[in-house]
């Protein structure tokens, strides 16, 4: 923990020089005002679709391609150009080619966090560890998902309906990630989770089905007489635990029995034809479900791309320290090709892309240069928290707005440095959530729900 | 006299208000005991100096005791041209003199005697006792605007004006000095921003033409200097009154907040100091210390200015004209406390509970474990006048009793398997037991668990440091499990709102410095987990305790928290010395553990939360924490005798049922708590209830939820309903929440269905048994409601399994809706 508070320390003074800048900017004739001038609170957003891509994925051979700089740093493959004037992408999504300009990318996301567990809690939260621990244990000190705090402060009426949703793993590195749940919020305010395949013919919620011998019929009777025998202790009943039991009941019972919910989990509602367009896989199911749940009017949905790291032979997620150009061509490209176009032409079809903002990101970049560490088998690239792009899409976002630069091998940031505590402020202004919005933890602390400054310029 | 147009206006809208509260006080009261007389604070005047002044509050005492703040109420004037008074109480001069000013109440007058000296001389406002103030006043420097670590637009502030130096800087440097214009200084942006002549994302904090404008413009144009090396530092901060109970109809206090000097001088800086309140949403108090509360009620004010802080308690009482005083009694502390309190707060306890009642409360609350049919039967058929007292007795020598209390310290001191190991986990668990049982003085056990060295297999108490493994942690821990005071805040800066400062923190961690540890036939299954530990850990010392304080970077020598002076370094052990310290004499260590069994006996603290004792957060009612510490310390310091002479109360013999009076009391214990039970209390009920044991991995056959060592085992109900991971050493890590889970859990979860429709369960039995239909419905609500059932309950079950298809599942029906009831899943 003391190292928390030389983070602490150390992001203090690194205000203090981005303040000096601020007041440079102001002195050169800029506009001090509207620097400076509240950032009036967006609405556009009502839904998030986040995109966790466990692993960490490598920007260089994806989105911030280097094509100029040796072969060592720019890899095997090839950048091809996209519908955006000069935005190229490699040429191992070239479905993600045609969608691409509607995405705006933050391409100098930068932080410390070295250690898959530390860097995906800082992802999944937005704020950082107070240590950099390949086992980060998930302790109420930590900080909720972006989920928990978005069920809080912007949650869904319909009581039937939860605000927030995450599938289809828990993600882990040994232990599980911390920054999934609603830590010191309250377990009232964890996401809905659900822990299986929606690619599976046999997916269903067994939280949402009764068994056989329990039909809805036999519940209600129950519940009836339940309600008998509790109006017997009328003073019992009254009290405030009491009726918070029974409004989650109430809203146990709802789930239970509203068509609406269950028919936003059932997949085979959908034509075959979208179904395989989104790809028969965990993840292409999963981006669809988001879609249903969206549309239903969930308000948070995490899908994890993987439950596992990966290491970059053929299953898991993007952390390629092996083998890393033919699994990202072979496997982990190819799967993001078919899903996220699709998902993103599909809401723009419904019209809810211009509400919906979809984020796709992972806990850190990778390594510039290509087999780095002599370890492994000179095909991989490792951990690189230093710099990396976190991509969004609609919710109101500017398509084809490129915030901030990597250097010329995509090693640090060049141009307007951003942490992951800017993007949360992100998230959460464009849902209309003062970033500002003070939590408090177990001890009474007053914590601001993001660290960070929303980058508004991205929206238009 | 100048009078500003915004005075007069204040001044008549106080005159309406005034009227209005006279016409609708009469109406209400209008059997309000006589005027005694009034109280005036301060009750003579002396002002030195142009900007000196003097808030004065004015309280009625009625022939009955009663009181009432009036300041508002009452009238000022100075019968000559040199004092000023103001209608909100506020004296000033205009030139020296000996003399007097007037309060009018009704019909009545008062004279207060006034001084003043120098009227003349107008010293600009300083930079330290002015403006520093001033920024916390308006809010600048919260943790949600400059105070924040990255600052607000561009502008960082020390969070709630905890290091004015820096501050000065970021005002009169950063940004090239563009926040102070010293030629122009009303064009200052310091001025211009929180005026809201310029657009400023906080809104307008004060107005032009305010006092704090003035402030600011004053210190801008005399210089904009930090006159720290000439400004006498605070030494004491007083505020006025620190404790009122207003009677009804008052619902408002005016506050005087006066600061000593080391010069001596004393200053009335209520217009300077920050107010903040325990309910903001109930209270507020203005810039001049006017308290308001929206309704009757109780309200803790804390009072900031510069480094000092005060606090004043108020109470502002019901209009209960029919309210009959309960007899206090004499016969014990616990109640003599609470009733008395009640009394003063015109609030009437609520009816005591009945024996069933109280039967079952006293085995949840004591041993975790329900009574079962037999001793519910024996229980409510005894018509011994003594039976409950010779219950509680029985129950604190039960085994389950120790069994219960060590899980709540195995909470508290982290048990579980990754850092304990499933052999750690069981060892420490069992010695936890051994301690309870034995009932150790509490004392003795926190010396054992402080001091502890060696082999945690073969020493259990040295597990604590086996969990809390670096200095700073197990400084936390000892703070926060033994005194109730929590430091954190104090690891990266002084707390905000606490006394502790970071040369506290690091002097508390020294003694935990030279800690080292070495481990033993490690086993562990993830080499990359740090956290996990599975063999053996021998605690020893190697080398001198001491810490390095990292903001001042000098080295502190171990000194318990709160203590006048340090340990010397040269003795490598710091940890008897803590030991002893903490549990010698140590007036704080009784007053924590005594508020922590009372909490969990009762629901809670006297102080609460039960780990965040300090100034701003006092106990709801004093003289029962003193009770019941000095209880404690009476039968040095063992948890028994004070579980029983708590249990023993009639206080704690309160039902829960409430009356118009104490429905919404929640912090004088007039009625009983109604809450969640534990998640192992809870699961052990369903078992006991319909005997089917719940089997628990790595662990013995039949063992209960509560005697397991760690959080492994066991199926997802005692996650759902808020077992905790024990991971923190807080109470509050144990969730009491209600959650949607938990719904799922009651309605169809795998731990109520299959003990529900398992063959033996008791209707298995109680039907194999060929029980009639009465029979089994006499003994299922026994087993689990601990009382008979009522004539319309045994009509309505009995009809549902008449009209059922099956027998047996109508009767599992009825057994899920007991489960369900809110009279098995609340203690109540």
């Amino acid at each position: 923990m003391t190292q928390g508070c030389n983070e602490f320390r150390e992001s203090a003074r690194f205000t203090r020089r981005a303040m000096l800048t601020v007041g440079t900017a102001g002195f050169l004739g800029l506009s001090l005002p509207r620097l400076l001038a509240a950032a009036p609170i967006a609405r556009k957003a009502k839904h998030v679709i986040f995109l966790h891509q466990w692993g960490g994925p490598s920007h260089i051979d994806t989105f911030d391609m280097k094509p100029d700089a040796p072969e060592v740093y720019r890899g095997e493959f090839k950048p091809i150009a996209s519908q955006a004037p000069g935005i190229t992408l490699t040429e191992h999504l070239p479905r993600f080619s045609k969608v691409l300009h509607k995405f705006a990318q933050v391409r100098s996301v930068h932080h410390k966090m070295k250690n898959h567990n530390s860097a995906g809690y800082y992802s999944l939260t937005g704020h950082a560890p107070p240590i950099d621990d390949q086992r980060l244990r998930d302790t109420l000190e930590l900080y909720p998902a972006y989920g928990s705090v978005v069920s809080k402060f912007r949650p869904v009426d319909d009581p039937a309906l939860p605000s927030s949703v995450s599938f289809p793993y828990i993600v882990r590195d040994g232990s599980a990630t911390p920054g999934q749940g609603a830590s010191f919020l309250g377990k009232g305010f964890d996401p809905f989770f659900i822990g299986r395949d929606p690619s599976s013919s046999s997916f269903s919620l067994p939280e949402l089905s009764l068994p056989s011998q329990l039909p809805l019929e036999r519940l209600d009777d129950r519940k009836a007489l339940l309600g008998k025998i509790d109006a017997q202790q009328a003073s019992l009943h009254s009290a405030a635990i009491a009726r918070g039991i029974d409004k989650f009941n109430d809203r146990a019972l709802a789930m239970l029995a509203s068509p609406k919910v269950k028919n936003a989990f059932d997949l085979s509602k959908e034509p075959a034809k979208l179904r395989d367009e989104y790809g028969r896989t965990t993840y292409g199911q999963s981006c669809l479900l988001a879609r249903r749940l969206v549309e239903s009017g969930v308000r948070f949905v995490t899908v994890y791309f993987a439950s596992t790291i990966g290491q970059g032979f053929g299953t898991g997620g993007w952390d390629t320290h092996n083998n890393n150009f033919n699994d990202l061509r072979d496997r982990l490209l190819p799967s993001t090709d078919q899903t996220v176009p699709t998902l993103i032409h599909d809401l723009e079809a419904r019209g809810l892309l211009d509400e919906t903002l979809v984020v796709w990101m992972g806990e850190f970049g990778r390594t510039p240069r290509v087999g780095a560490n002599p370890s492994n088998d000179r095909t991989g690239r490792d951990h690189w928290p230093n710099c990396y792009t976190v991509l969004m899409a609609g919710g109101g976002i500017t398509p084809g707005a490129i915030h901030g630069s990597s250097d010329r091998i995509g090693g640090l940031p060049a141009t307007d440095p951003v942490r992951p505590d800017d993007i949360a402020a992100t998230l959460y202004w464009a849902l209309g959530i003062d970033p500002n919005t003070e939590v408090f933890d177990t001890l009474g602390r007053p914590l601001p729900i993001a660290a960070g400054t929303p980058i508004t310029r991205l929206f238009g | 006299m100048l009078i500003s147009p915004r005075t007069s206006v204040a001044r008549i809208v106080a005159a309406l208000l005034c009227w209005f509260g006279c016409v609708s006080s009469f109406a209400r009261v209008q059997a309000a005991p006589a005027l005694k007389t009034v109280r005036i604070e301060p009750s003579n005047i002396k002002l030195e100096g142009a900007a000196d002044h003097r808030q004065l509050v004015v309280t009625a005492v009625y022939v009955d005791g009663s009181v009432r703040d009036i300041t508002r109420e009452a009238k000022y004037f100075s019968i000559d041209a040199c004092f000023h008074t103001t209608g909100f109480g506020v004296i000033s001069a205009v030139a020296d003199k000996v003399g007097s000013i007037y309060v009018m109440f009704g019909d009545k007058r008062f004279e207060v005697p006034v001084e003043s000296r120098r009227a003349s001389e107008w010293t600009p406002p300083g930079y330290r006792r002015d403006v520093v103030a001033l920024l916390s006043k308006a809010g600048c420097n919260m943790g949600t605007c400059h105070g924040n670590i990255n600052g607000k637009g561009g502008l960082r502030l020390s969070l709630r004006g905890d290091d004015p130096s820096a501050d000065f800087l970021a005002l009169t440097r950063d940004s090239f000095g563009r926040r102070i214009n010293l030629t122009n200084a009303g064009a200052s942006l310091l001025i211009a921003k929180p005026t809201g002549k310029i657009e400023h994302e906080g809104g307008v904090r004060f107005g032009v033409h305010s006092p704090e404008a003035a402030i600011l413009l004053n210190w801008i144009m005399y210089g904009a200097k930090d006159d720290e090396a000439t400004t006498p530092r605070l030494t004491r901060l007083r505020v006025y009154p620190e404790r009122q109970l207003n009677a009804a109809p008052g619902l408002t206090q005016q506050l005087s907040v006066t600061a000593e000097f080391s010069d001596h001088t004393v200053r009335d800086v209520t217009t300077l100091a920050s107010f903040d309140v325990d309910d903001p949403i109930k209270v507020s108090v203005s810039a001049g210390g006017l308290v308001s509360r929206k309704s009757a009620g109780e309200t803790t004010v804390s009072v900031r200015y510069l480094n000092g802080r005060a606090i004043s308690r108020l109470a502002f009482l019901h209009d209960r004209a029919g309210f009959v005083a309960r007899s206090v009694p004499n016969d014990n502390s616990i109640d003599a406390a609470v009733f008395a309190k009640l009394n003063a707060l015109k609030v009437t306890p609520s009816e005591p509970a009945t024996d069933a009642v109280f039967l079952r409360r006293a085995h949840l609350d004591s041993i975790g474990v329900l009574p079962t049919p037999e001793e519910t039967r024996a229980f409510l058929s005894d018509d011994d006048p003594h039976k409950r007292a010779k219950l509680i007795d029985r129950l604190v020598v039960r085994p389950e009793f120790a069994d219960f209390w060590a899980l709540k310290w195995a909470d508290l001191l982290r048990n579980e398997e990754k850092t304990m190991g499933d052999k750690g986990a069981w060892i420490f668990q069992r010695w936890l037991r051994d301690q309870m049982s034995a009932d150790v003085p509490l004392d003795e056990f926190a010396r054992q668990i402080v001091s502890a060295q060696g082999s945690t297999h073969r020493n259990p108490p040295a597990s604590f440091y086996r969990t809390n493994q670096d200095p700073q942690t197990a400084a936390e821990s000892v703070g926060q499990v033994f005194l109730g005071v929590r430091v954190q805040c104090a690891r990266c800066h002084n707390h905000p709102y606490d006394v502790w400062t970071q040369d506290d923190y690091y002097g508390m961690s020294a003694h935990f410095a030279n800690l080292s540890r070495k481990i033993l036939d490690e086993t562990k299954r993830d080499r990359f987990d740090k956290h996990e530990i599975n063999g053996d850990v021998i605690i020893h010392l190697k080398g001198r305790p001491g810490m390095v304080q990292p903001r001042s970077g000098a080295m502190m020598d171990p000194k318990p928290l709160g203590a006048k002076s340090s340990w010397k370094r040269d003795d490598p052990n710091a940890l008897d010395d803590l030991a002893r310290w903490l549990t010698r004499d140590n007036p704080q260590f009784a007053r924590n553990m005594a508020n922590r069994i009372w909490f969990h006996l009762v629901g809670r603290g006297v102080v609460e939360p039960v780990d965040d004792f300090r100034d701003s957060n006092p106990p709801s009612n004093p003289e029962l924490l003193d009770a019941l510490t000095s209880e404690f310390v009476r039968n040095g310091m063992r948890l028994k005798p004070l579980v029983a002479f708590i249990m023993k109360s009639r206080t704690y013999a309160l039902g829960s049922d409430t009356n118009d009076s104490n429905a919404d009391d929640e912090s004088n214990f007039s009625h009983a708590q109604i809450k969640l039970h534990p998640a192992e209390v809870l699961l052990d009920a369903v078992s006991l209830g319909l005997e089917r044991p719940e089997s628990f991995s790595n662990a013995p056959r039949f063992a209960r939820a509560t005697q397991l060592s760690g959080i492994q085992s066991g199926s997802s109900f005692l996650k759902t309903f808020g077992k905790p991971d024990r991971l923190l050493t807080c109470e509050c890590e144990r969730s009491d929440a209600t959650t949607l889970a938990q719904a799922f859990e009651m309605l169809n979860g795998p731990s109520i269905r299959s003990k529900i429709q398992a063959d033996d369960n008791r209707i298995g039995r109680l039907i194999a048994r060929g029980a009639s239909d009465d029979a089994i419905l006499d003994e299922l609500v026994t087993a689990l409601l601990s009382r008979s059932p009522t004539a319309s309950e045994r009509a309505d079950l009995l009809a549902h399994v008449r009209k059922s298809s099956d027998r047996r599942r109508g009767w599992e029906d009825v057994a899920w809706v007991l489960l369900n009831t809110k009279e098995f899943l609340l203690r109540h």
